[in-house]
């Protein structure tokens, strides 16, 4: 490992926070943008729509939450750490990997699934709560790997 | 825990009592009319006449919902996001809304309305007009010829544009097609086209000049030159901006109305409403008969308030008949009641089904404080709902939804200390000792130095909620009479599973493992009497073996069921972790002079405000979600078609007394 320079194993740390925060946020943004679009052309033609429409649409940001605070996590988990080692380095990377994809990709059909909900608030406004559980079935999986996530970088030891 | 029993009314009367006693019901509310089936309808004589002041009622409210619609464009308030949200509507006295019917000429508000609706849409098409010509004119406004009084009779004259490129061509062709009896004008360049005016001989004939590199002028001015006809435009332009803010100001004045016309609307519903009531009884030439639902609490009630106001009704009680849906209605103990909103977001229970409001109800508000996991979250959400409650006075079914979020606020702030949370670990900054020992004496599970052991909790607490889904269904199998049926199915599986749960513990805990043993003799066994039991429906002896197995493949789902609630871990850490960046943040601010600490506390403020905004969503939607997918999967099934007494439905106001 020595082409990665001496504290490789801080780096390779950090690689892992970064993608977290970036791939959740990468799916999140893509998500929130999907069901934002939708939630636009529903407004165009009935803007007190907007309350119900903002909830559907904030669904899909979590991820990028998640992402950040597996970001934080490592961060806290290294406070006061003197030397990562590279074995603790790509134990951390790979620790955040669950996080980071499950983000990405729950973040994006989340997204999907938020827009479609949208024409249940437009078609029966009243079953406006049913059209928020939808969603939430996806983010399930976001859930999941932050969990693993967090679970993993917590059994790395230092 | 219940869906109240139903009771059929029926209420036959004489025909001229039907008018009073339909309004009456309505007043009362207490009654879900059920409309006769058309083919059963004896045909009616005053049908017609029904109908038509239905539709007049109906054409009526259209007017003044049109009104309506006009008006908010010049409403200055405008309806917040919270307004939206809610669906809030205005109160009304009952005095106040019979001085507006009584006293308010909303015709003639409406047709004012529509005057000034129809006049503006004009002005606007005017508009666009006159800007046309406008647009056209300009570009000639240097050429001072009168257009059509300056030819004489020996020449005449076209207006038209050339492209710059194609000026050359234009020019040879007018050369020789009129022989040199022409003057043209170049009146204006703009970009690469030229404006200009051809003056030619009238042997000349206009056609020719038309050709296709000449696009003719697209507008008239008469007497006047294009500078003339210019200032016409402006000056009607101008009368038509002066006309606009009258009407504009007039109609500013017409929003003062709006609540009466609100009320009118409102009122022209509910006659709307009634008049269909009335058109949907059973009729004989002298007598209808009017079929309804209600609940069993409400039957004495009702029986009594008919006996004094209509004494010659005659009124009949009948439990439903098994090929009959009764609507249905939930009854619960107060502190339930907030509850049933969950249940109604996933839908209706049967008539004959277990309402899981009381069940789920001490569930969901522990599943939403341990994902919320924060005390001082707690205290906001509580706070925000005595706001709420206190400003909007909402009614019986909004006020529901406050409740819910204070019980279950209520739980957070217990949970949240429990878990160490108060807006994440703000208390960790509190350099005072005895806050600290209290603090410390609280935390029953810290998720942050032991995230297995809040995991283990949320799993435990899942299969608790599991096993009682379990015997609900047991319980409602049994009501059926299918005792052997719930004793076999979910016994079965109830010993298997609570047996694997008591494996679980006897073999992770120390002191219980001299029961290990015993606990998984005790789960074979489960195993064993679930391949036995469920397979029974199937032919065979290989068939009922088979099938047995299969289902005790199924019992994977349970556990992917209990995993799920993990959840509740996470999101309680996801929260945490957040509010300590926060407050990580807002400290490292702090040293900064003077700023600091204000800058600190805007951040604090913020952050957790839009930290709880976020969470709290995410806890809602998840704490539902466990009851409807993994919860309500086990024995609820839903399908009911709510009780909705005949009342005063409204758009826009509530009759308040």
């Amino acid at each position: 490992m020595e082409w990665l320079g001496i504290n490789a194993g801080l780096g390779l740390a950090i690689l892992g926070a970064a993608l977290a925060v970036f791939l959740g946020g990468t799916g999140s943004s893509i998500g929130v943008g999907i069901a934002g679009q939708t939630s636009a052309g529903i407004m165009s033609e009935d803007p007190e729509k907007f309350g119900k429409l903002l909830l559907l649409q904030a669904l899909p940001g979590t991820q990028g939450v998640y992402g950040l605070l597996i970001g934080f996590w490592i961060l806290i988990r290294l406070t006061g750490v003197e030397v990562v080692t590279v074995d603790q380095g790509w134990q951390l990377l790979f620790a955040c990997l669950p996080a980071a994809v499950n983000g990405l990709m729950s973040g994006i059909w989340q997204g999907k699934v938020s827009a479609a909900a949208m024409n249940i608030i437009v078609k029966h406004p009243d079953a406006s709560g049913k059209a928020l559980i939808l969603p939430a079935m996806v983010e399930t999986y976001a859930i999941f790997g932050l969990l693993a996530s967090l679970l993993l970088i917590n059994r790395v030891v230092f | 825990m219940a869906v109240a029993r139903m009771r059929k009314v029926h209420i036959i009367a004489h025909l001229s009592r039907k008018a009073e006693l339909v309004a009456t019901l309505q007043e009362w509310s207490v009654l879900e009319l059920a409309v006769a089936p058309q083919k059963e309808r004896h045909q009616k004589s005053q049908t017609s006449a029904t109908v038509v002041s239905a539709s007049e009622y109906e054409a009526l409210q259209a007017e003044i919902g049109r009104s309506l619609v006009y008006l908010r464009r010049f409403d200055d308030y405008k309806e917040g996001l919270i307004d939206s949200f809610m669906g809030l509507k205005a109160g009304v006295s009952p005095e106040l809304d019979e001085q507006i019917r009584a006293g308010f000429d909303g015709r003639a508000a409406v047709r004012q309305t529509r005057e000034y609706d129809k006049r503006l849409t004009e002005i606007a098409s005017e508009r666009r007009q006159l800007q046309a010509e406008q647009s056209a004119l300009f570009s000639w406004s240097s050429l001072s010829v009168r257009l059509k009084a300056e030819l004489r009779g020996t020449v005449n004259i076209s207006f038209g544009t050339v492209a710059q490129k194609d000026m050359n061509a234009f020019l040879q062709r007018l050369d020789t097609q009129c022989q040199g009896l022409f003057h043209l004008e170049q009146v204006k360049v703009a970009g690469n086209k030229v404006n200009v005016a051809v003056v030619y001989h009238v042997s000349v004939s206009p056609a020719v000049i038309k050709e296709a590199i000449f696009t003719p002028a697209a507008f008239s001015t008469g007497e006047a030159t294009p500078a003339e006809a210019l200032s016409a435009v402006l000056f009607k332009l101008q009368a038509l901006d002066v006309e606009t803010q009258a009407i504009t100001a007039a109609s500013v004045l017409l929003v003062r109305d709006k609540l009466k016309l609100q009320v009118l609307y409102d009122h022209y519903g509910s006659l709307l409403q009634r008049e269909r009531a009335e058109s949907g009884t059973q009729d004989t030439r002298q007598t209808f008969w009017l079929e309804g639902w209600t609940d069993a609490d409400t039957e004495a009630r009702l029986t009594e308030l008919l006996a004094q106001r209509f004494p010659e009704v005659y009124v009949r009680f009948d439990d439903p008949q098994p090929n009959e849906k009764p609507p249905i209605k939930l009854k619960n103990a107060q502190l339930a009641r907030p509850f049933e909103l969950v249940t109604n977001m996933y839908g209706w229970p049967m008539y004959t089904e277990v309402d899981p409001t009381l069940a789920l109800a001490p569930f969901f508000g522990l599943f939403f404080a341990l994902a919320l996991g924060d005390a001082g979250y707690g205290l906001m959400v509580l706070a925000a709902c005595w706001w709420f409650i206190r400003k909007y006075k909402p009614d019986a079914v909004s006020s529901k939804f406050f409740h819910l979020f204070i019980i279950s606020g209520l739980i957070s702030v217990v949970v949240g200390f429990a878990v160490n949370g108060f807006f994440g670990n703000l208390l960790d900054y509190v350099p005072i000792e005895a806050v600290q020992q209290v603090r410390r004496s609280l935390v029953v599970i810290d998720p942050m130095t032991n995230p297995m052991g809040m995991m283990v909790f949320s799993i435990a607490l899942g299969v608790v909620h599991i096993l009682l889904g379990i015997c609900l269904k047991a319980y409602m199998t049994w009501k059926s009479g299918d005792k052997l049926g719930a004793l076999l199915d979910q016994g079965s599986w109830l010993f298997l599973l609570s047996s694997l749960v008591l494996l679980a513990v006897t073999s992770s805990v120390p002191g219980l493992s001299s029961y290990a043993g015993l606990t998984q003799y005790a789960s074979m066994l489960g195993a064993v009497l679930v391949v036995i039991t469920q397979g029974r429906s199937a032919k065979g002896i290989l068939g009922k073996f088979g099938l047995g197995l299969y289902a005790l493949y199924g019992g994977v789902g349970y556990f992917s069921d209990a995993l799920s609630y993990t959840r509740l871990m996470a999101l309680g850490m996801a929260s945490a972790v957040i509010a300590m960046v926060i407050n990580t943040i807002a400290m490292m601010m702090t040293p900064i002079p003077v700023v600091g600490w204000i800058g600190a506390l805007l951040l604090l403020i913020g952050g957790h405000l839009f930290n709880l905004l976020l969470s709290g969503l995410g806890c809602f939607v998840h704490s539902a979600r466990l009851q409807f997918v993994e919860f309500f999967t086990k024995f609820f099934e839903g399908g009911g078609v709510p009780f909705k007494p005949f009342r005063r439905e409204s758009k826009f106001t509530v009759i308040r007394g």
